[in-house]
């Protein structure tokens, strides 16, 4: 027991993050999701997702794509395989240390 | 109160998900409607059962309609939502691809379907009328049901109803179809009635831009 809670310092930080936890877990669960649906499902501010999708892209851990549907300008985020791996790890850990 | 952050499932990525996306799935009111339009389906076949004289075609077409049409058609609202808000809803709840389902998931589904199938032909065919308090146990069942699926305050206030709305009829001296016709077209109505007023409260809310849909960092561009 004491060791699994010994490697809750083996967390990311980066996805610990409440906002990017929110992000990656739902990304976890679809396909692939666009800016704005992320938007109002997590109810983050704009500029606030903005900062945390950079953050999640620049770690590798989410794939983001601009092109559009229709007249619609799309900006699609899907979570890479390196980010499932690492939230699959944080599940984990979480879980052991609970 | 309890607090949520002593509770395991509070830090578990897969139920954060789950809110999040249920949450999502319920915010325009597309899913009540849907349910609302496939209770007053399941309402008129019940009634034209109860009216229709047996051994006419009518009653036949009915019967089959109620066994067969109906749990198929469990299957097809789903998709039915999906394909309405890629049409339509896009520009304000933003786009979303969800994964297929797994194998094992998908067989569960067919297996739940298939009972299901086998459980209606049953009752409507092989079992004799139930008693009143029949009605009323599926209310409430169904209330509780409804109010544990949605989650919201509005899907509560859905299944108190409906669950009253049981245990009434359960008193009304009318044949079981009847009240189960009645019930049916309750739960219709309520869930049209709550659907609808969502729908139109979504659209009264002031719409993103379209610029906000842009990211302030480079991109691949997809081909």
């Amino acid at each position: 027991m004491s060791a699994s809670i010994q490697r809750l310092s083996e967390v990311d930080r980066l996805i610990h993050e409440p906002a990017r936890l929110m992000v990656v877990a739902l990304l976890s669960k679809v396909k692939e999701a666009d800016f704005r649906y992320l938007y109002q499902t997590t109810g983050l501010s704009k500029g606030n997702l903005s900062v945390h999708l950079s953050k999640l892209e620049e770690a590798g851990y989410i794939a983001i794509e601009k092109t559009f549907r229709g007249k619609y300008p799309l900006t699609i985020c899907r979570l890479t395989e390196q980010g499932r791996g690492v939230l699959d790890n944080y599940r984990k850990i979480m879980r052991g240390a609970l | 109160m309890p607090d949520a952050s002593n509770h395991p499932d509070a830090v578990d990525p897969n139920v954060i998900a789950s809110r999040l996306l249920q949450r999502a799935h319920n915010r325009d009111g597309s899913p009540e409607i849907v349910i609302g339009l496939f209770f007053l389906m399941a309402s008129g076949l019940v009634y034209a059962t109860a009216v229709l004289p047996k051994g006419t075609l009518g009653f036949g077409i009915a019967v089959l309609s109620f066994s067969f049409g109906l749990p198929v058609l469990i299957f097809t609202l789903g998709p039915l939502i999906q394909w309405v808000r890629r049409r339509c809803l896009i520009p304000r709840e933003g786009y979303v691809q969800y994964r297929p389902l797994d194998k094992k998931r998908r067989v569960s589904l067919i297996i739940l379907g298939l009972t299901t199938l086998v459980l209606m032909t049953l009752i409507v065919l092989v079992l004799p009328p139930p008693g009143s308090w029949y009605v009323a146990l599926y209310g409430i069942l169904a209330g509780i049901f409804f109010a544990l699926c949605g989650r919201l305050p509005r899907f509560i206030f859905a299944g108190v109803l409906t669950a009253l709305a049981g245990v009434l009829l359960a008193y009304v001296d009318i044949s079981m179809d009847l009240r189960f016709a009645a019930l049916f077209g309750f739960q219709g109505v309520v869930a049209l009635i709550s659907g609808g007023v969502t729908l139109v409260r979504f659209f009264n809310q002031p719409p993103i831009g379209a610029e906000s849909n842009e990211c302030q960092y480079p991109a691949t561009q997809r081909s």
